[in-house]
C-alpha cells in the first residue's frame, strides 16, 4: 500500500494504491496526515481506483481523514470508489459523513 | 465429490500475516470457480476474522492463529481461532459500531461485515480461553 499524492491548484488529490488492512492503515494514516498538515489544501479527494482490498481498516482511514479534515476547514471527498469497499462504507454510514463522488479524469 | 477439500493454516498473530491467510482460503475457494465478487467477500470476511484475532484476541502479546477451511459439495466453511482472551458478551460485541479497540484505528464493524458477506457466522468464546469465528459460504449461487 502506498499513498501517491498530486496537487492542482488548491486540491490535494491521495491516489491509494494496494491493499488496506490493519497491518497498512497505520502508515498510510501517517504518510496522508503529514502531507495534508504541509499543503493544507482547500479539496482533499481520497481516491480509490487503485485500491485493490479493503477491510474494515479502510472505514477508520476514512473517518479518520474526514476527521482532520474538519479540523482544517478541509472539504473531503471519496472519489471513484466502486465494488464491495463502496459496500462496505455505504453499509457503515460513511457515506452520510462523507460525500462520494465519480471522477474519470485523472487516474 | 471430488471439489471436496481442505487446509489447515497455522501462524504467529503478526499483522504481516493478514494478507497470505487471506489469499490462502481465496485460493482454496477458487476450485468452486466462484465470482470475483464473492472471491473478495471471502478474502475481507477471512481478513475481519484474522485481525480480530490479532488485534483483540491476542492485544500485544504474539499468540497462534488456527484457521481451518473445507470445501463440501459447492460450500466453503472457514473457521478461524485464538487461544486469546475471549469475549464476555457475544452478542453485544457482534452489534455495528460495538468496539473496544482503538476508536482510531477500530470502527466495530467486523463482525457486521462478515455477517454481510457470508451466509452464516458462528462465534463460540471463553473469556479468558480464546475465540473460534466460523464462517460459511454456498458458492453455486451466483450474484
Ligand atoms: N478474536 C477476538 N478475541 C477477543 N475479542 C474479540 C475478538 N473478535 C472480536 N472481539 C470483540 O468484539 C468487538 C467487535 O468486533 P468487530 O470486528 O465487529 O469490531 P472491531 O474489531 O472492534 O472494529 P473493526 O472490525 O471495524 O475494525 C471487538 O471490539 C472486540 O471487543
Ligand atoms: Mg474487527
Amino acid at each position: 500500500m502506498s499513498a501517491q499524492f498530486k496537487i492542482e491548484n488548491s486540491t490535494l488529490r491521495v491516489l491509494l494504491c494496494g491493499e488496506i488492512d490493519h497491518h497498512t492503515a497505520r502508515s498510510l494514516c501517517e504518510s496522508i496526515d503529514l502531507k495534508t498538515v504541509s499543503v493544507k489544501p482547500q479539496t482533499m479527494l481520497l481516491d480509490f481506483s487503485r485500491v485493490s482490498f479493503m477491510d474494515s481498516s479502510g472505514l477508520a482511514v476514512v473517518v479518520g481523514r474526514k476527521r482532520l479534515c474538519d479540523k482544517l476547514g478541509i472539504q473531503m471527498y471519496i472519489v471513484n470508489i466502486s465494488g464491495y469497499p463502496e459496500k462496505i462504507l455505504r453499509m457503515s454510514g460513511a457515506d452520510k459523513l462523507v460525500e462520494f463522488k465519480e471522477d474519470k479524469n485523472e487516474n | 465429490m471430488k471439489t471436496d477439500n481442505s487446509i489447515k493454516l497455522e501462524f504467529p498473530s503478526k499483522s504481516s500475516n493478514e494478507g497470505f491467510s487471506r489469499v490462502a482460503i481465496a485460493a482454496l475457494a477458487s476450485q468452486l470457480d466462484p465470482t470475483l465478487e464473492q472471491i473478495n467477500e471471502i478474502k475481507t470476511a477471512v481478513s475481519e476474522a484474522v485481525t480480530n484475532a490479532i488485534v483483540h484476541g491476542y492485544k500485544d502479546s504474539i499468540g497462534t492463529i488456527y484457521i481451518t477451511a473445507k470445501i463440501r459439495g459447492k460450500k466453503l466453511t472457514v473457521t478461524v481461532r485464538d487461544k486469546g482472551c475471549g469475549i464476555a458478551d457475544i452478542e453485544q460485541a457482534r452489534q455495528p459500531m460495538f468496539t473496544t479497540g482503538n476508536e482510531n484505528e477500530r470502527s466495530g464493524m467486523g463482525f457486521t461485515i462478515m455477517e454481510s458477506f457470508m451466509d452464516r457466522v458462528r462465534v463460540k468464546s471463553v473469556p479468558g480461553g480464546g475465540t473460534k469465528v466460523t464462517l460459511e459460504k454456498q458458492l453455486d449461487i451466483k450474484q
